[in-house]
């Protein structure tokens, strides 16, 4: 399973927005790999950076957001390096997007089916609106929509069907990489988990990789074989869910695991006391070092790099790295 | 579709009360406002050598208008004259009914205006658009943003005042006044079209200058908000082109407002620009009104004010039942 080829490759991929206030660093050195076909969660707290980085694979940084530094290569080829119109090629199909909010994601005015065959008939030509109708609708039932929404306006649906909608949408053009930016966390419990079994039924059956972003890693450990849990705009640790349950290296992943709502103890769920740092100017050393109840002064001071403890475990935490320079 | 009926029949019966509900107020305020209608009348005559407002002439007009009766029975007379669509007659211009006078001034100001509205309208979106879409650095915006503030606060009698003269004055290209040329038989042929246009396209310059800033702003403003919309950002990681976001995603949502600008705009032409009319002695509703204004002819001010209000509404009527066809989110509520 580790042994294929890889799609997705990020290095040191850094982005940062500039507000009147300094740099905002969303995203501050990140690097993974994802494998065809593979299933990976970016799990960690509001405001880490996630979405930020879902927008950069898809080479779709806004102002105030630049691109700092790092790669990323998608299929083998450095996506930064190609001009504008290169890039739009590659977006949607090789990489799609399911939105973090699928409420507003519709274009309101504009009927459900014209804006998936606004995908096709941009980077496939001209169809007739006939076969682009049949094409449209067995998509649609495919991610268990009835025919009759294609001819519907996203207010006509519910939040669950807006979001199949959108599901259905990424994987229209059969890409090799799906990245869903909390793609249920708008919608209420149940629906929330058929439309995550959804979500992992298109995804297997297109054979895609996909990126799932999410904050519960609960609902994550469910879907994904893989996951980087993120602090702060940077990695502190990736490794194999099973791995990572057993032995969560990081402190902050330990957290992350011991405040999941358990069967017995639904109530009892806490969150991790304190507050995520900001990430204008952040402190020299480890990010969580504000948080961290085994924390050494030496945490204070130098920032601890990501570094394989186990064969594909890594983790960013001087409590793991040996030799303290 | 039922739906929309029923929708549609609300919509009718909230315009015939409003329009009720106008005519009401048209007929009760002027009775309230000081100054005597018929002092006006009489020194009017006064003026032209007649006999000096004898009380005898006086009460002739006060009978001849109805004001010797009781408020409700004028009230009662004055229903039931307006729905033969007679408005009474104008003091300022005796013998001509208020009808006749703003028969013969409509058609001048509905021309003028709702073209150059129009056309103002059009440049104004469309520009606006691709210069919100352009972004504050992009070129033609830091040129058009500054014009556009700047016009939109030039009043534009000050602008049309610059106009005349710069175009008649300096160059002599155009006519300074009136909406055609005095003596030239008013019939409708090629000439005298060449000529009203000829005579309209000062006022008409004068108004689309200045209402091009402010359709322009409002336009290139919503772009720009709507730039930051989920589903812009999901239309650009579809891969799709700046064209097509920009006409079928921002453009479609940004017009709606923009519409209703225009409806809003459109009705209110039917009052005139009374004072551009006035600066270009155009002979439309704005003028009347001017003139029926500093002589106190009540009538014609209450015709005027009355047609003004019936347009307003009826654009707003119009608009509600377009509304649902180009913002499908418009549910066919009650109210
Ligand atoms: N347009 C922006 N301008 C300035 N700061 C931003 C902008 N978008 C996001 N940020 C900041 O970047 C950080 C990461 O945001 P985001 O990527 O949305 O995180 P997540 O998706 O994990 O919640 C946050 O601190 C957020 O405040
Ligand atoms: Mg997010």
């Amino acid at each position: 399973m580790t042994e294929r080829k890889p799609i997705l490759r990020v290095k040191d991929l850094k982005v940062y927005y500039h507000t009147d206030r300094g740099s905002v660093r969303a995203v501050d050195g990140v690097s993974f790999t994802m494998h065809e076909g593979e299933s990976f969660g970016i799990v960690g707290e509001s405001g880490c950076g996630k979405s930020t980085m879902a927008m950069a694979l898809l080479g779709l940084v806004v102002s105030p957001g630049t691109i700092e530094g790092g790669q990323i290569f998608l299929d083998g080829t450095d996506i930064f390096t190609l001009d504008r119109e290169l890039i739009r090629k590659i977006r949607w199909s090789q990489i799609s997007f399911i939105p973090q909010g699928a409420m507003n994601s519709l274009n309101p005015v504009m009927r459900i089916g014209s804006q998936i065959a606004d995908v096709i008939t941009t980077h496939q030509g001209y169809q007739p609106e006939k076969i682009l109708r049949k094409r449209i609708q067995k998509l649609l039932s495919t991610v268990g929509l009835p025919h009759r929404v294609y001819r519907m306006y996203p207010h006509e649906l519910s939040g669950g069907m807006k979001q199949r909608v959108c599901i259905a949408m990424a994987i229209v053009l059969e890409p090799e990489v799906i990245i869903a930016d909390e793609p249920t966390s708008a919608l209420d419990v149940v629906v929330q988990r058929v439309v995550m079994q959804t979500l992992v039924d298109v995804q297997e059956r297109l054979g895609a990789a996909l990126i799932l972003i999410g904050h519960d890693m609960g609902l994550q450990a469910q879907v994904v074989n893989r996951q980087a849990v993120m602090y702060a705009g940077k990695i502190a640790e990736i490794g194999e869910v099973k791995t990572m349950y057993k032995n969560p290296l990081h402190p902050y992943t330990k957290l992350l695991i011991e405040s999941l709502p358990t069967l017995q103890l639904r109530h009892d769920f806490q969150g991790i006391p304190g507050l995520p740092p900001s990430l204008l100017n952040p402190p020299k050393g480890c990010a969580f070092s504000n948080r961290c109840p085994y924390v050494m002064e030496h945490c204070r001071e130098a920032m601890p790099k990501l570094v394989e403890i186990q064969p594909n475990h890594f983790v960013a935490c001087h409590l793991h790295s040996e030799v303290i320079k | 579709m039922w739906l929309y009926l029923r929708y549609v029949f609300g919509r009718f019966a909230i315009f015939i009360i409003t329009i009720f509900i106008a005519i009401t107020i048209v007929f009760i305020v002027p009775r309230f406002v000081p100054g005597d209608p018929l002092f006006a009348v009489t020194s009017k005559l006064a003026e032209m050598g007649g006999s000096r407002g004898s009380p005898e002439l006086v009460e002739e007009y006060r009978k001849l208008f109805g004001l010797d009766q009781p408020v409700l029975t004028q009230y009662l007379y004055y229903l039931k004259e307006l729905s033969k669509g007679n408005l009474g007659y104008s003091i300022a211009n005796f013998p001509a009914t208020v009808t006749e006078l703003l028969m013969r001034s409509l058609p001048w100001t509905i021309g003028l205006l709702s073209v150059a509205t129009v056309i103002s309208w059009l440049i104004g979106t469309f520009i606006g658009a691709i210069s919100g879409w352009g972004g504050k650095e992009s070129k033609i915006s830091k040129v058009l943003v500054p014009l556009a503030l700047g016009l939109y606060t030039i009043p534009y009698y000050i602008l049309a005042i610059i106009l005349i003269f710069l175009f008649v004055y300096v160059w002599g290209i155009f006519p300074i006044s009136g909406g055609y040329t005095p003596g030239f038989p008013i019939k409708f042929s090629l000439p005298f079209v060449l000529d009203v246009i000829k005579h309209s396209i000062l006022p008409a310059l004068s108004i689309i200058l200045i209402s091009l800033g402010w359709w322009f702003l409002s336009m290139r403003s919503m772009i720009v908000l709507l730039q930051g919309e989920d589903y812009i950002l999901l239309a650009q990681a579809k891969g799709l082109s700046d064209r097509r976001i920009l006409w079928r995603y921002a453009f479609r949502n940004a017009l709606l407002p923009q519409v209703s600008g225009l409806a809003i705009s459109l009705a209110h032409i039917v009052g005139g620009a009374i004072i551009l009319e006035k600066i270009f002695a155009y002979p439309g509703v704005g003028w009347l009104l001017y003139n029926s204004i500093t002589e106190l002819d009540f009538p014609t001010i209450q015709g005027g004010v009355l047609v003004v209000i019936i347009a307003l509404t009826a654009a707003n009527f119009i608009l509600d039942l377009i509304y649902p066809l180009i913002d499908p989110r418009i549910k066919y509520k009650r109210g």
